[in-house]
């Protein structure tokens, strides 16, 4: 069952651990596409979801711990008091493959019940 | 008197935090009294002030000295003014505005973390205190106080099997929760 599509062949299996990611999780990493900082990363999710989302800062920290400690997410600097993470590219390879998901379950979606 | 510090006593327990958020929030907005301090056991330290509506939250967080400064700029940054910390409970507060339900947990499994990392700290007293309960140094000294002594000991274990399993009904429903995708 392989698909060219996504370049993901072979490699998939080691991302399943990862997915199925979270609401939160997915609009964070989504997020951390460029290099921010905690409360930087709470407006742009709040951005992104069209403010269907938004993150708390428990939710946010703790995130970031988990993340960091899955190597998804890595520190790359400081602005004073603040860590600065984007992601890695095990992180980028995760989110893309989380898209992916998404996005097959919306063509299923059209295909299933045509568009609105 | 304002400004004049003010002492109350109350028990909660590590899975009534809810509760203890929900007094809290109830001490500023009807008495203006708003926390200063915490020590234990149970004694809360409040500044009497004009009556204000702050939403307080409450984490648990075994950050290292190093990485405190971002945790709570982090919150900070979110509007949450940090009051202090008790242990690893670290208490949160945030002027509540008309409409706003401000809350440092918007999804069920990141408050299942938060209880989690709890019941972690927890369990770290569970080898020692079963370590006292079977030790032969109770047969060596024998007497009422020894055996009061060791009763203390039980009732102690008795009380820490309960509080575990009120976390863990909390972790379990919060994780079911999560699983069936649902918002905070």
């Amino acid at each position: 069952m392989s698909s060219c599509e996504d370049g993901l062949v072979g490699k998939r299996d080691d991302l399943r651990e990862y997915l199925p990611l979270t609401e939160s999780t997915y609009y964070i990493m989504l997020a951390l596409s460029r290099p921010l900082h905690g409360y930087a990363v709470m407006q742009r999710v709040a951005e992104l979801s069209r403010g269907t989302v938004t993150v708390g800062p428990g939710t946010l920290y703790g995130a970031f711990v988990t993340l960091e400690q899955q190597k998804l997410i890595e520190k790359v600097g400081e602005e004073g008091r603040r860590k600065v993470y984007a992601l890695t590219a095990l992180g980028n390879r995760v989110l893309a493959a989380h898209a992916e998901r998404l996005k097959t379950m919306t063509r299923a979606g059209s295909e299933a019940r045509g568009r609105r | 008197m304002h400004g004049e510090i003010v002492r109350r006593y109350r028990v909660f327990f590590a899975w009534q935090d809810e509760n203890e958020e929900r007094w809290l929030r109830a001490k500023a907005r009807d008495e203006g009294l708003h926390l200063v301090s915490y020590t234990p056991p149970f004694v809360y330290r409040f500044r009497h002030g004009e009556r204000a509506d702050y939403a307080y939250r409450l984490d648990f967080q075994t950050t290292r000295r190093q990485d405190r400064a971002d945790y709570v700029q982090l919150f900070a940054d979110a509007g949450w003014e940090h009051v202090g910390q008790m242990g690893s409970w670290q208490y949160f507060r945030k002027p509540v505005l008309a409409g706003e339900a401000p809350e440092i947990f918007t999804d069920p499994a990141s408050k299942a973390q938060k209880y989690r990392r709890l019941l972690a700290l927890h369990t770290v007293f569970l080898v020692p205190w079963i370590t006292v309960l079977n030790s032969r140094m109770w047969e060596r000294h024998p007497g009422p106080v020894a055996e009061a002594l060791r009763l203390l000991f039980l009732v102690g274990m008795l009380f820490w099997i309960y509080s575990t399993m009120r976390v863990l009904g909390r972790v379990g429903a919060l994780t079911k929760q999560a699983k069936q995708g649902k918002r905070a």
